[in-house]
């Protein structure tokens, strides 16, 4: 037991009767023998006996009053504090550890969630692109046979056609997030993997009449980066904000360096991925002047599958896709909505010489 | 453009009967069916075919064993790879056995029709 613990115990020990008794006691025998002493060595008024017992009593009180009944209460009261502290204290760790474990079995769970995910994409990829792959061939060779003189026939072909492709698009997409590729990492500059990422979908830009505004920080810090990896990304978020934007509206990216003032968690599958207060990232913002995401779904855009746009449109694996890509890359991604409405997705990359 | 025999080993036999009728269509050349490696094999062994397309994922023999054995017959039978799920991995294994290309399933024709022509014709 340690020192401070032994004079807890020992002023716990010293109880309000044990005092009591160690006062009387202390008090009668010191009392008794003072009296005694005077009494027969020192003659005494009748008056002045009075006096000096009163006096007698009260200079021994007042040390028998400290030594045995003040310091060890307030030795106890102290010590009753102390503990009082390191039990809140105790309570606020177990809190936080309560927290953590709870955000590590959510996390697990989502990893093991995706990893059925991946499991099951596996096996449903082959079972599922055979049977395709004989539409696809029977619909070939009915488009030489099947006369299509006639609308609704050449319509019924493109139309399955077009199914299939569909299907097989979103078992590539499964297949992709289930089984990642190894990334190629080297030191790279973000603006010109951004600036390809745009030339990419100039063309649905156009089309939309979309307007674009880049505000690309020169000397931006390199970042380890897949080029290719990261320009999907981009597109994967630029084609999101466009289709965003049907009747046309403003597109604006972003990029600069940062020192990160809050080491606070960004959206992201682990805990450890947090940056530190003080850490330089380079950061970019995509911003589009859409209908937004309904708040109550914020929370799900990454789940595989999720998707906010018409049918028909997108596999709903983007977004799952961007957030793998960005958290192979150590970085973290966040989308909210803006103010004056639409949506802004943030992106947080790690320095390459951190 | 002389009459090519062309052999399909494919455990998908639906898939495998369109295929056929396509190519049957489009070159006008002798296109036969297998089911399975073993069927495959000795197929070749009999009549020595000009290409050979052959499916990854069998049961029984796998296409890479199938492919190995084929390479074992006559080494210069031209073999293109068809898969429906396409893994690096896997594709250096069939490269290394002796593959000279692949496809994914669902078939691009378009891209079927180069990958026959071009070996066929060495064109």
């Amino acid at each position: 037991m340690d020192k401070e613990n032994k004079r807890v115990k020992e002023a716990t020990l010293r109880g309000p009767l044990y005092l009591l008794f160690l006062l009387v006691i202390s008090l009668f025998l010191v009392e008794s023998v003072t009296m005694w002493f005077l009494y027969h060595h020192v003659h005494l008024a009748p008056r002045t006996e009075g006096l000096i017992d009163a006096f007698v009593l009260t200079v021994i009180i007042y040390p028998v009053l400290y030594f045995l009944m003040y310091r060890p209460l307030v030795s106890y009261i102290s010590g009753l504090r102390r503990a009082e502290a390191q039990l809140k204290q105790t309570h606020e760790d177990l809190k936080k550890s309560h927290e953590a474990l709870k955000a590590a079995q959510l996390q697990l769970i989502h990893t093991e969630k995706m990893d059925s995910v991946g499991r099951l994409a596996a096996g449903v990829a082959h079972e599922v692109k055979n049977p395709l792959a004989t539409i696809q061939m029977a619909i070939t060779y009915l488009s030489k046979h099947l006369s299509t003189d006639r609308r609704e026939t050449r319509e019924a072909l493109e139309d399955v056609e077009s199914a299939v492709k569909k299907a097989d698009s979103i078992i590539r997409g499964l297949l992709d997030f289930s089984a990642p590729k190894p990334l190629a990492m080297k030191t790279e500059s973000l603006n010109p993997v951004v600036e390809n990422a745009l030339s990419l979908v100039r063309h649905h830009l156009d089309k939309a009449n979309i307007q674009l505004a880049t505000f690309l920080s020169d000397n931006l810090p390199s970042l380890k980066l897949d080029k290719d990896k990261i320009e999907q990304l981009f597109v994967n978020l630029f084609m999101n904000a466009i289709q965003a934007m049907p009747q046309g509206g403003t597109l604006t990216v972003k990029t600069s360096a940062k020192r990160l003032t809050d080491g606070g968690v960004r959206v992201g599958l682990r805990a450890t991925d947090r940056f530190r207060t003080g850490e330089t990232v380079v950061v970019s913002e995509i911003e589009d002047t859409g209908t937004g995401i309904p708040e109550e779904k914020l929370s799900k855009v990454f789940d595989p599958f999720f998707t906010t746009k018409p049918p028909g449109q997108g596999t709903g694996l983007g977004l799952t896709v961007a957030s793998q890509i960005i958290e192979m890359h150590r970085g973290a991604i966040e989308i909210q909505n803006r103010k004056e409405g639409g949506v802004k997705v943030t992106l947080l990359f790690k320095v390459a010489w951190q | 453009m002389s009459k090519k025999r062309i052999l399909i080993i494919d455990d998908e036999v639906k898939f495998g009967k369109y295929l056929k009728l396509n190519i049957e269509e489009t070159y006008q050349h002798e296109v036969y069916l297998a089911t399975n490696g073993q069927e495959g094999i000795a197929f070749v062994k009999q009549n020595k075919p000009d290409l050979v397309l052959l499916d990854i994922t069998m049961p029984g023999m796998d296409g890479i064993e199938t492919l190995k054995k084929i390479k074992e017959i006559d080494k210069e039978i031209p073999v293109c790879m068809v898969t429906a799920v396409w893994s690096n991995e896997e594709g250096k294994r069939c490269f290394e056995a002796g593959a000279y290309d692949y496809i994914t399933k669902p078939v691009d024709f378009e891209h079927l029709k180069t990958a026959i022509f071009v070996k066929l014709f060495n064109e």
